[in-house]
């Protein structure tokens, strides 16, 4: 990590501190949409480096930035603010709250004096970004450690900010706010150290152990904001439309099953047969994503767990067990259908269970023992009214997102992201008035 | 009720149990172990419905396989699913499962512990004891009585039983914790006896006798002469991980063998045969992490493509394969999920699991979501 780095940040508070929100979303939303412009050099590199820095496709690439950036756009970006405050001047100054009884004046600070530590462990391409922008725009710098597989992006945007900010302040204000850093892995570096001690406050995307690990080491005053993995699966039901197989082969290949957001599991509420033909119908769309937006390539220990998937699968159906299995070249995509009601984490790289259940209640066992892990839950094939039903069960049981199959895998910008306010997560409220 | 060896199981087991005894010196030519594992493959093909019908899905019977090489293999995670061993059992061995749910266990039903034995003894013999004589077998793995469903608990039985001086034993209490001071103690009996020992144990059970002689809670002791260590097995969290070069100077900072004399084993629940990185006291050897693991004349090994399931080209790393005759009861080819390259004399060596090495995203694994289940298991 480049020497003063979080002095410089320090020292960039007040300046940004200065700045209006509105003004923030226009910088910040003005870079984000170079990424949406094909003539832009921004996106063109973004294009050309992402294969290589995230592992996937190009045309997966495209997909990708396309479905990230569009939420790093002025409007959107307007949206997010809006939807997450009240009264979004909250962010610049002291405003009324007149729904506390007696009166008072609210206002929203970062959540911690000192640059927010934005540690991202995972590797979904374009993470970081929307994590960096969260940061600014509630108003605090930023020290952003992108994940790997997902430098690429930040690298870009960060340049992009700077060459606004030789035309406008608050776009110096933003870009002297946040830096990139890296160190070297591993817990204990001094470089990690520093970062730690010296932050305010640390917001951290990984799994488990990442998540323990920093909870164990940061100072107890510094707030914690942890976005652990998370799990999703999509439950599709009689009404099923025929586009649904084609919907949900879009979430399942979308950043090729790396994020959080994307389905590991498929539940039809029907018989063997309904299961059956939806596993047939997911296979073969999955085979055409396939050949329009290919697979990045394949790692050795995730084709090695997709082979011993397959392996298991086939000696299950050998068993008598009903599985079937269908599965695309090499380790393109694998589709299992698996009658037994448990709940089985794909070891991703486009492979789904699909199981059948007699009912919306069936979910429970489950999903129950996702618990906490649980996100999102893609439906398909409901009533207005069962859909409620369903999204009721699922939320007691841990889901925090409730959606159509087609739209799992690019949550807006304004989503409730494991269950809270994305920007309310990253302030602390300051209130002044008679009590 | 079945007459035993009506099935011909007994029979084969035989032939492969005196073939076993000639020992491991000797390699098998190809068209010998071809030949062995065609009869293997005809019998689990015969008397395992399961397996019949995963090789019929596969295009593979008897009379259309071509070498050794098509017998289709089983993943490891099918041991988890499924009871892969048709007929009576005489055991049935569990993984340990320590860092996973109790569900994602694997188990192998053994129909032959004579077989079993068979298979172990040659091997362990000429890597361990190729000196032969009697040593006294000090082991840091539960007693066979305590830990029935442990396959190294077993085979160090039948080690003991062939190499024992009868003074020897397990130093592990009922709780499952090491019983570092009679180990300690049994050590210090040797040295008083100038009696060389044979210690036995899991990465881990040394790691934590390397901190309890760090902590001063038992001391460092100089092993007489002759004396080895068989090393086996992962950390799997029950410990804190070292590099086995770390771990090697660690056995002989505190017991007082040189590296030359530590030897590796590679074995797996559902394979009944074992692996060896060489041979105690035969020299200098190189450092642990460079070593190859060779099989008995009775096993093979093929390095894998895990993206095409194709043999690799030589020298490239891949995922092992191996076919494993003392199987006969279960499947005999067995695809896991280590890796591995190919070395001369139809040996490789491990490069272990490249578990993470990948990009990950922020989507759950088996591992984070078994991991939390078993923590939240009572113990």
């Amino acid at each position: 990590m480049e020497a003063g780095l979080l002095e410089r940040l320090r020292a960039a508070a007040p300046s940004l501190r200065a700045t209006r929100w509105r003004d923030r979303v226009r910088v910040l939303g003005r870079v984000g949409a170079r990424f949406l412009d094909d003539d832009d050099p921004l996106r063109v590199r973004a294009l050309e480096r992402l294969p290589h820095d995230g592992g996937i496709s190009t045309a997966q690439a495209r997909w990708v930035v396309e479905g990230m950036a569009r939420d790093w756009t002025v409007p959107r970006l307007e949206a997010l603010v809006e939807t997450e405050f009240h009264d979004p001047d909250v962010l610049d100054h002291w405003v009324d709250d007149p729904r506390a009884p007696e009166g008072r004046r609210i206002r929203a600070f970062p959540l911690a004096p000192g640059p927010a530590l934005h540690i991202c462990a995972g590797s979904v391409p374009g993470v970081s970004v929307t994590s960096l922008i969260r940061g600014l725009l509630v108003g605090g710098p930023v020290l952003l450690k992108p994940g790997a597989g997902d430098r690429a992006l930040p690298e870009l945007f960060l340049e992009g900010l700077e060459s606004e900010a030789g035309m406008e302040t608050v776009a110096r204000s933003l870009a002297d706010a946040v830096a990139l850093a890296d160190w070297a892995g591993g817990s204990g570096s001094a470089d990690e150290e520093e970062a730690l001690a010296g932050a305010g406050s640390v917001v951290v995307y990984g799994g488990s152990d990442t998540v323990a690990e920093l909870r164990r080491r940061l100072p107890p005053s510094t707030p914690l904001v942890e976005y652990g993995h998370r799990l999703s699966v999509a439950v599709v039901g009689p009404g099923a439309r025929e586009d649904t197989a084609a919907d949900l082969a879009g979430a399942v290949a979308a950043f090729d099953q790396r994020g959080c957001v994307c389905p590991h599991h498929v539940f039809v509420v029907g018989d063997a047969t309904d299961a059956r033909l939806l596993a047939e119908g997911l296979s073969e769309a999955l085979e055409g994503l396939g050949r329009e937006v290919p697979p990045g390539p394949a790692d050795p220990s995730r084709a090695s767990a997709i082979q011993q998937l397959r392996g298991t699968a086939r000696m299950r159906r050998a068993a008598g067990e009903g599985v079937h299995l269908w599965e695309g070249s090499e380790v393109s995509w694998t589709v299992v259908l698996d009658p037994s009601a448990e709940l089985r984490p794909s070891c991703l790289g486009r492979t789904v269970h699909v199981t059948p259940l007699e009912s919306l209640e069936a979910l429970d066992g489950p999903l129950a023992s996702a618990g906490p892990f649980l996100q999102t839950v893609g439906v398909a094939g409901f009533t207005d009214e069962e859909g409620e039903a369903l999204a009721e069960r699922v939320c007691r049981l841990g889901a925090t997102r409730v959606v159509p199959v087609g739209r799992m895998a690019f949550p807006p910008a304004w989503w409730l992201h494991d269950g809270g306010g994305p920007l309310r997560r990253l302030v602390r409220w300051g209130a002044r008035g008679p009590a | 009720m079945t007459e035993a060896g009506a099935d011909g199981f007994e029979a084969l087991a035989a032939d492969l149990a005196q073939a076993f005894a000639a020992g491991v010196a000797t390699p098998w030519d190809d068209d010998a172990f071809d030949a062995f594992a065609r009869r293997v493959f005809a019998w689990q093909f015969a008397h395992n419905p399961t397996y019949r019908r995963f090789c019929r899905d596969r295009g593979v019977t008897p009379d259309s396989l071509q070498a050794w090489t098509g017998i289709p293999p089983v993943p490891t995670s099918a041991f988890k699913h499924l009871d892969l061993a048709p007929g009576p059992l005489e055991a049935t061995f569990r993984t340990s499962g320590t860092t996973r749910g109790a569900e994602s266990r694997g188990r192998h039903g053994v129909r032959s512990l004579a077989l079993y034995r068979a298979a172990c003894l040659p091997n362990l013999a000429a890597h361990l004891v190729p000196d032969g004589g009697r040593l006294r077998l000090l082991s840091l793995v539960p007693p066979a009585a305590a830990a029935p469903e442990s396959s190294l608990a077993r085979m160090l039985e039948f080690a003991r039983e062939a190499f024992d001086d009868g003074r020897g034993g397990s130093f592990v209490a009922p709780s499952g914790e090491l019983d570092l001071p009679g180990f300690a103690h049994a050590l210090e009996r040797a040295v008083d006896e100038g009696y060389p020992v044979w210690v036995a144990g899991t990465a881990f059970a040394f790691v934590h006798w390397m901190d309890g002689v760090a902590e001063g809670r038992v001391g460092r002791v100089e092993l007489p002469d002759g004396s080895r260590v068989m090393e086996t097995g992962g950390f799997k969290g029950r410990s804190r991980e070292v590099p086995r070069a770390v771990l090697y100077r660690g056995i002989e900072a505190t017991l007082g063998v040189s590296p030359s004399w530590i030897v590796n084993e590679y074995g797996m629940t559902e394979l009944l045969s074992q692996f060896y990185d060489g041979v105690a006291g035969a020299g200098p050897r190189p450092e642990p992490g460079e070593r190859a693991h060779r099989p008995p004349p009775w096993m093979r090994t093929r390095v894998l493509d895990p993206v095409t399931l194709g043999p690799v080209d030589p020298g490239e790393p891949g995922i092992l394969c191996h076919v494993d005759l003392a199987n006969l009861g279960s499947v005999a080819a067995v695809l896991t999920e280590d890796r591995g390259v190919a070395v001369e004399d139809g040996g490789f060596r491990l490069l272990g699991r490249a578990e993470g090495a990948e990009p990950r995203g922020c989507s759950l694994t088996l591992e984070d979501l078994l991991s939390a289940r078993s923590a939240a298991e009572p113990v």
